[in-house]
């Protein structure tokens, strides 16, 4: 990588904002997100911001099984969310659907509506788990 | 102490080669953005965000006859700035202004 390459890198890895988006799940997974947002985990210790529109945000964190009335809009959501964007599935909900799979109006997993870069397993997934997911997401955008 | 026109915009030199110097830095950030922002335009990045909803956008209401009284307050709140800032001294500027928003004003009333 070039020195601008490197350094645009570093900036996007240092301040990755986030948008937080529920398919219309338990809310244990969204708990736990705010849990690992709060001071007691302080996901904004890494630059994380929790923002409220997709144009201000790096990461995409998804959670809840992807219904067939939200999979449209997330696609939505995905495409109105500028380069370089990355997308996080929290929760198993995202990964096949969890508790709710095979439901009648459940899809499955998330990367069946957008490309998923990182998935955070877990029922719901602890705070701890989450930071280790998003700090693990950043250590392979540092690798290119 | 009195200044001549010319000693005055040699005073406001240094005011304008600074303001110069930061839209010429703030130009180059934007320019510099511009190159490594990688570019993969589509149709849903130009649409209004609303929650994800395909909601058309609305252009805002606007009552016409609200504009004559922004129109009035502007010209008064300037008259009031103007004669502030030169009381007590003689300037062509104010009374040409005054004179300029005399004829707006009569216009406006019609």
């Amino acid at each position: 990588m070039g020195v601008v390459d490197r350094l645009v890198t570093w900036a996007r890895i240092k301040s990755p904002w986030i948008l937080h988006l529920n398919s219309g799940g338990c809310n244990g997974c969204d708990i736990e997100i705010l849990d690992a947002l709060t001071p007691r985990y302080d996901l904004e210790r890494f630059g994380v911001l929790l923002k409220g529109s997709p144009r201000h945000a790096d990461v995409l964190l998804v959670s809840g099984p992807i219904t067939k009335q939200v999979a449209k809009r997330f696609l939505r959501i995905y495409n109105q969310t500028p380069d370089p964007k990355f997308v996080v599935g929290i929760g198993a909900c995202t990964m096949s659907g969890g508790v709710f799979r095979e439901c009648y109006n459940v899809m499955g997993g998330l990367d069946g509506v957008i490309p998923v870069n990182a998935w955070i397993p877990g029922c719901p997934p602890k705070p701890e788990a989450i930071i280790y997911g998003v700090a693990a997401l950043l250590g392979k955008l540092a690798g290119g | 102490m009195q200044f001549t026109w010319l000693e005055n915009i040699q005073g406001f030199g240094w005011f304008l080669a600074a303001f110069g110097v930061i839209l010429l830095i703030v130009l180059l950030l934007y320019w510099i953005g511009k190159r490594i922002a990688p570019s993969n335009p589509n149709k849903e990045k130009e649409t209004t965000y609303a929650c994800g909803e395909d909601i058309p956008g609305v252009k805002t209401q606007f009552h016409s006859h609200l504009l004559r009284y922004a129109v009035y307050f502007t010209i008064f709140d300037i008259i009031a700035f103007i004669l502030a800032t030169s009381m007590g001294i003689f300037g062509w500027v104010p009374l040409i202004y005054l004179a300029v928003a005399f004829v707006a004003i009569l216009i406006l009333r019609k």
